[in-house]
């Protein structure tokens, strides 16, 4: 009896730990790596200023999940950030109130999300081709406008907003932080609770299954599309209030990071499992890496292949665990 | 009934009970002696001392539920899983089953369940997949088609061609294909998992045919189905497996279905197979299924008919020739070529537009491959059931979860699921999983239930119970239209029984019509109806 109890409870830790606190504990351990490796790495204003960088990829790569769990992959998420960006810096720059900069930078995001979604859904395309293409077409668009200057100002507003030295209200973390957790977590809840939530995961986990179950694939594949694109325009958007100015190239490491991001917080590129607070300790793991990464002042061909090789091995263990989770 | 377990480990006893030819099996080593086999999964006791002789010229036949321990006595004797304990002989010699290849070279050779073949390559490529060198020289090639193209002619499939590729073949063509694969290894054992349930009668009495000669000639088969008839027609001696052990065994002459059935199911008084219920329900008037002048396909003959609620109406004929159709059509699935198809769940008669209004309408279908279009097994049981009928359980958008539970155990408690602590849809059991999936539309409140072959590959107990549903679910006013491919379900479970030739119903027998003659009759169109009546 006890031994069977004893079972099922390193059953029921196994497949805990494919389902989440894996992604914490690594997330610990990076963290106390970098504590113990870095001088101040753990001082509160080095975790601020990891949170408000953080948090740009974690926005972006909220988008990419919602592409991630219906099978697809947003390759235009750069392209978009650096048109939020771009868009976002001139506006301000003739001085246009915020309200139609960020009324402007949701439109073209709903706009080329929902081209992707539709062209995926509709034509059949596969997705990686597609944002490929609208990518490419965004950001010549982007390169056109501006001459490929360093263009405009940020609005007012936003630089207290992404400062890593201000605070939310009695929260002691930039406003840009609170954002992308609330973000997160109400993604996540919207996700588990709404009827169109679960059709995301049905139709990822099982496209035909999904269309027998009045999944409409047009439908849900648009709105993830259509939103991850917005979520990479507002990225742009934030984006300013840090680097100051308009630069289309913004957005280039994102590609990358992004769906790291995606793979490292443990949601499946085959679809129909993951979540939105996976996403959330990824985009954590992947910052803290990389600020080790450069306090060990490695260069920048190094970084990226360390931050590669470690992608590799952490979602190597993620499989392996899901594997025997599965067999049990 | 239970065998006693102690003789279990006499080989003599097992060697008399499945011996065809007494003095031959006591003189040769047999191809397989498996002895005491065990393999756990944390808790679970997959196969407890599983014990098995397969005498060289005997097909010998493992029966039992899902769970009951075939697949892995069937994965430990291929290689894919190794035993906690327990040691393999193949003629005499102990062979070290570590991978497949191991078991290859061994000489056992083994058709899963599951269709694998490369689609995308050439019938030719993939019947030498994996066999023999795979740079190919003219006089390899030349010698690899006659070869193949022998055994293709012996398992009744010459219409396959060698260089079409696979992906361009239907189900049962693919099938034939990885059985072809299988005897051009010329195996010493070659094991059929449920590897027949796509063949129609053609190449199914092909196969067996074959299999004889082969043994004939010294190989040994296993063979595993969940279809009675083929397993009287094909085996010399049948192994029962229950709760992982073996639980009896018994030889061509002294086996008949029922005493199979108990010996499998464990139960003392099994339901009889052939109880039929329809003379208790009270057939309406309402019509639910008209067709007018219906045609199929592109020059297939036009047909008219219509079904009653109330009926279970059984839709056979070998495979492909339009039965599939005309169900997926009812569903809104597929288009007719002309004519006119109505149907109606508890509203009145309506044109069959789409699949979504159908359901609508609460004309529901449970497709045929539930791995593929039926469920995603990867989502929890939950999501599986619930997700077309979510609506029903949200308060401004947001769904309350305890809402879909408490109609889950509803649902569940009609389809007799009994929900464990088992949340992933993948690690349920194949009826199981239909159960859930039939749940999910009596969800939908139907009135008329389409079911395309839904007791294929589940276990013998749950396909009564399944039975008992659908008759249920007719009692209470529904139509139930079901595609069956199994004989005895045709003639047992049906009230009527419409047998499609040539994309066009060609027989239309009521039941008391209904036997496995008629049926086969009526497969190769030896009856061809002149004037279909609507109504029985």
């Amino acid at each position: 009896m006890t031994d069977r109890r004893s079972e099922t409870v390193v059953r029921a830790l196994r497949s805990n730990l494919a389902g989440g606190p894996a992604q914490l504990l690594t997330l610990i351990a990076v963290f106390v790596a970098g504590t113990g490796a870095i001088p101040g790495f753990s001082e509160p204003s080095s975790v601020r200023a990891m949170l408000v960088i953080a948090s740009f990829l974690g926005i972006a790569a909220l988008g990419q999940t919602l592409v991630v769990l219906v099978g697809g992959i947003d390759l235009s998420l750069p392209a978009m950030i650096g048109a939020g960006n771009v868009i976002t810096a001139h506006l301000a720059g003739s001085g246009q109130p915020s309200g139609v900069i960020f009324c402007a930078v949701v439109a073209v995001g709903l706009l080329v999300g929902t081209i992707n979604g539709l062209i995926a859904s509709v034509w059949k395309v596969p997705p990686l081709v597609v944002t490929l293409a609208t990518g490419s077409v965004v950001g010549g668009a982007i390169l056109i406008w501006t001459n490929a200057s360093l263009s405009g100002r940020a609005p007012d507003w936003l630089i207290p907003f992404t400062s890593a030295a201000s605070s939310a209200g009695p929260v002691p973390v930039a406003p840009v932080v609170v954002l992308w957790i609330v973000l997160g977590l109400g993604g996540e809840f919207l996700l588990r609770r709404t009827h169109r939530g679960r059709q995301i995961y049905m139709l990822g986990a099982n496209r035909e299954a999904a269309r027998l179950m009045l999944v409409s694939e047009r439908t849900t594949t648009t709105l993830c599309f259509a939103i991850s694109a917005v979520l990479g325009g507002l990225t742009g958007l934030l984006l300013t209030g840090f680097t100051g100015a308009g630069l289309y190239t913004v957005g280039d490491p994102y590609l990358f990071l992004t769906i790291a991001s995606v793979v490292v917080g443990g949601t499946s590129l085959l679809g129909g499992r993951g979540g939105m607070v996976r996403s959330i300790l990824g985009a954590l793991t992947l910052i803290a890496l990389t600020t080790i990464l450069v306090g060990e002042s490695l260069s920048a061909g190094a970084q990226q292949a360390v931050l590669g090789a470690v992608i590799v091995a952490v979602t190597a263990l993620y499989g392996r665990e899901r594997r025997v989770g599965d067999r049990v | 009934m239970n065998t006693e377990p102690k003789s279990l480990y006499d080989p003599i006893v097992l060697e008399a009970t499945t011996g065809r030819d007494d003095s031959d099996a006591s003189t040769t080593v047999p191809v397989l002696e498996a002895g005491a086999l065990s393999k756990s999964f944390g808790a679970t006791h997959a196969l407890v001392d599983g014990t098995l002789t397969v005498p060289a010229g005997h097909v010998v036949a493992l029966l039992g539920e899902n769970g009951s321990g075939k697949s892995t006595l069937v994965k430990i004797l291929s290689g894919v899983l190794r035993p906690d304990s327990g040691t393999v002989l193949v003629e005499g010699a102990v062979a070290k089953l570590k991978t497949p290849q191991n078991a290859l070279r061994a000489g056992i050779v083994t058709v899963f369940q599951e269709i694998l073949v490369a689609p995308h390559r050439t019938v030719l490529q993939n019947l030498w997949l994996g066999n023999g060198p795979a740079r190919e020289t003219r006089k390899l090639d030349c010698e690899r088609r006659k070869r193949a193209s022998a055994v293709l002619e012996t398992l009744a499939s010459e219409d396959i061609r060698l260089d079409d590729t696979v992906e361009r073949l239907d189900l049962m063509q693919q099938q034939v294909c990885v059985i072809a694969r299988a005897m051009l290894r010329e195996p010493r054992l070659l094991i059929l998992d449920e590897s027949t349930s796509t063949l129609d009668i053609t190449r199914r009495d092909a196969l067996f045919a074959s299999l004889k000669a082969r043994c004939a000639d010294g190989m040994a088969a296993l063979f595993i189905s969940h279809r009675m008839d083929e397993v009287l027609a094909v085996a010399d001696g049948f192994v029962a497996l229950r709760s992982g052990s073996v639980v009896g065994t018994r030889s061509r002459g002294n086996a008949d279905a029922a005493d199979l059935i108990r010996l499998i199911s464990g139960e003392v008084a099994t339901r009889d197979a052939a109880g039929h219920t329809a003379t208790s329900r009270t057939v309406s008037d309402r019509i639910v299924v008209q067709a007018r002048a219906a045609v199929l396909r592109p020059g297939s003959g036009a047909f008219d008919l219509s079904v009653r609620a109330g009926d279970i109406v059984g839709l056979a004929g070998l495979e492909g020739h339009g039965q599939d159709e005309f169900l997926r059509a009812l569903a809104g699935l597929h288009r007719l070529a002309g004519g006119e198809l109505l149907a109606a769940g508890q509203g009145d008669l309506a044109p069959v537009s789409n699949y979504r209004r159908s359901v609508a309408c609460g004309v529901v279908y449970v497709p045929r491959d539930r791995k593929v279009e039926g469920m995603a097994d990867v989502l929890p049981i939950l999501d599986n059931y619930g997700v077309p009928t979510l609506p029903h359980d949200a308060v401004f958008g947001l769904v309350r979860s305890g809402h879909t539970r408490r109609r889950f155990r509803r649902d569940a408690g009609t389809v007799n699921f009994t929900p464990g602590k088992q949340q992933s849809m993948g690690r349920l059991s194949g009826g199981n999983q239909q159960k859930v999936i039939i749940a999910r539309w009596l969800a939908a409140q139907p009135g008329l239930i389409l079911l395309n072959d839904p007791t294929r590959g589940v276990d013998l107990k749950t396909k009564h119970e399944l039975y008992d549903l659908f008759r249920n679910l007719a009692a209470g006013g529904a139509a139930v239209v079901m595609l069956s491919s199994e004989v005895d379900e045709l003639v047992h479970l049906m009230d009527r029984v419409l047998v499609f030739h040539d994309g066009s119903v060609a027989t239309d027998l009521p039941h008391d019509e209904v036997t496995s003659q008629a049926l086969v009759a009526a497969y190769f169109g030896q009856r061809t109806a002149d004037g279909l009546q609507g109504t029985r």
